[in-house]
């Protein structure tokens, strides 16, 4: 037996800014934003849907912004000398792209989805519009990106030292 | 099964043209239904254009975007109020019996102020240029043209109301919600071409509302000169003539010469006012000479700079169109289509779709 009446109340009416702001609070990036902040966010995103195997940027080609992996898989590839090098396979929550925010230069690797797709799309347009219309919240924006990306380069220092001294390590072995 | 795909792609590529046939479709049947909407459409845009800064720069200050709009809107109808309630009428009741008394006395012939002496030889025969052109004549007609354009400017009033008040109300919503608009049709663009088109759209944005603003600036800064100028030698609707000269100052080569039209005319056919003719031409030649070296150098984009051949074809063509409004989007339309072929041109490029 339903009842439609108690099924209105309890029904869980999510709306799809606040779906988007949920998704937005689990991820790495924007999660430690305030909640006015990722509903400013949330206007300025782009949800877009991907096919299986369908490229979603290539590599070389001029960015715009970064995604973020709504539902779906992602492989993310480089070439170089004609072979393809899988650098990762990023799952829900994962983003990627972020460096193209602040310029337009060209990808460093080809992101094609690995099953079907949605993805939130960041782009420059929408990061200078929220920095010039609205200052702090752009601020917090930036600050969130740019803690992502030192943290990033950071871990890619510690290993360029690792393997620096790993290879220094081998020579001396080799010499001796 | 490779049948099948080949099926299948067929099927995908014309449901895909279908989908934007009719979006076409109804962007073709809604331009040609709201016939009457697209001018107050375009005035929005270029209103859009010319205010969104002030509004996102109040809004970055804290004040929401609905109340900056508001406001700026009560100034703007309180300064257009000014200009019909204190200048159009008495214009109106001088120019009508003006007109009346010019039309007349050039049906009989009487225009002696136009006899000028200047023996310019130009041809073999020795006659001089006013026997050809025939000053009397000239002045005839320009006064039947300018009757008749007063007379359709009248004509135009009942459509002029509709727009005076279509048009706050779409400049309005377009203020307020365009961006969200221009987000909802970006989303129709296929995955392969949506981040260029985001960029372009992003870019050809910028240029327009930085063209525009530069466009006001100059018209500004020429319509305070003027004003200032007129009101120095104490010259009849200074402020009125002077917009008029900032406006026209938009269409390159000719606006110059557009703009002072007007003011030369009450000179010459005013005696109260041709003594005034030296001052007026000073003053407009010193706006003239602020315009070139300081102000279209500092403001007016190198981007947006056309070849002045395709210029004067253009705002030559738009002209012979749409008139006097013809001429003066002809260059803001030409200068967009230049920024939009240049950045369409290098994105294609580099987002390596050519």
């Amino acid at each position: 037996m339903e009842f439609p009446l108690w099924k209105t109340i309890l029904k869980n009416n999510v709306t799809p800014e606040q779906e988007i702001v949920n998704f937005l609070k689990e991820t790495a990036l924007f999660g430690k934003l305030k909640g006015r902040t990722l509903r400013e966010i949330t206007n300025l995103v782009h949800k877009r849907n991907y096919a299986t195997n369908e490229v979603i940027f290539e590599q070389g080609q001029a960015g715009a912004g970064l995604y973020f992996i709504m539902n779906g898989k992602v492989n993310i590839i480089t070439r170089s000398d004609g072979q393809d090098l899988k650098l990762a396979e990023l799952a829900k929550y994962s983003f990627f792209g972020e460096l193209s925010l602040f310029d337009v230069q060209p990808r460093g690797a080809t992101a094609i989805a690995v099953e079907d797709c949605t993805l939130l799309g960041f782009f420059q347009p929408e990061l200078r519009t929220i920095i010039e219309q609205k200052p702090k919240v752009g601020v917090e924006i930036v600050m969130a990106i740019a803690r992502v990306i030192a943290d990033r380069l950071n871990s890619t220092n510690q290993v360029l030292e690792k393997a620096y001294i790993r290879s220094k390590r081998t020579r001396k072995d080799v010499s001796e | 099964m490779s049948v099948n795909n080949q099926h299948l792609n067929k099927t995908d590529l014309i449901l895909k043209f279908a989908f934007y046939f009719l979006i076409l479709l109804t962007a073709a049947m809604f331009i040609y239904g709201i016939n009457m909407l697209v001018i107050p459409i375009v005035i929005s845009l270029i209103n859009y254009y010319l205010f969104s800064s002030l509004v996102d720069y109040f809004e970055s200050i804290g004040v929401k975007r609905v109340y900056t709009i508001t406001v700026m809107f009560l100034v703007i109808s309180l300064v257009v109020f000014f200009i019909v309630y204190i200048f159009i009428p008495p214009l109106v009741s001088q120019l009508h019996p003006l007109l009346t008394e010019w039309t007349n006395s050039s049906d009989e012939n009487r225009f002696k102020f136009l006899n000028l002496n200047i023996a310019i030889k130009i041809n073999e025969r020795g006659l001089n240029w006013n026997e050809i052109i025939k000053p009397a004549d000239l002045v005839q007609k320009m006064v039947y043209y300018l009757k008749d354009t007063v007379k359709a400017i009248i004509a135009f009033i009942p459509n002029l109301i509709t727009y005076a008040l279509i048009t706050p109300v779409i400049s309005f919503i377009f203020l307020l919600n365009l961006d969200k608009f221009k987000k909802s049709l970006i989303e129709f663009i296929p995955n392969r071409f949506f981040e260029m088109t985001l960029m372009i759209t992003w870019q050809i944005d910028k240029q327009i509302t930085n063209y525009f603003k530069s466009l006001a600036i100059q018209a500004g800064i020429m319509s305070s000169i003027v004003a200032i100028g007129l009101l120095m030698i104490g010259f009849i609707y200074p402020f009125v003539l002077a917009i008029i000269v900032g406006m026209a100052n938009s269409i390159p080569y000719l606006g110059p010469i557009i703009g002072a039209i007007p003011l030369v005319l009450i000179c010459l056919l005013n005696p109260e006012y041709s003594s005034m003719l030296p001052f007026v031409i000073g003053i407009i030649l010193f706006a003239q000479i602020i315009d070139n070296i300081l102000v279209q150098p500092a403001f007016i984009a190198k981007s947006v700079s056309l070849n002045p051949v395709f210029l004067i074809g253009g705002v030559v063509v738009a002209g012979n169109l749409f008139g006097i409004a013809g001429m003066l989007f002809a260059v803001p339309f030409m200068s967009i289509l230049k920024v939009t072929m240049e950045i369409l041109y290098r994105s294609l490029r580099k987002y390596k779709i050519i």
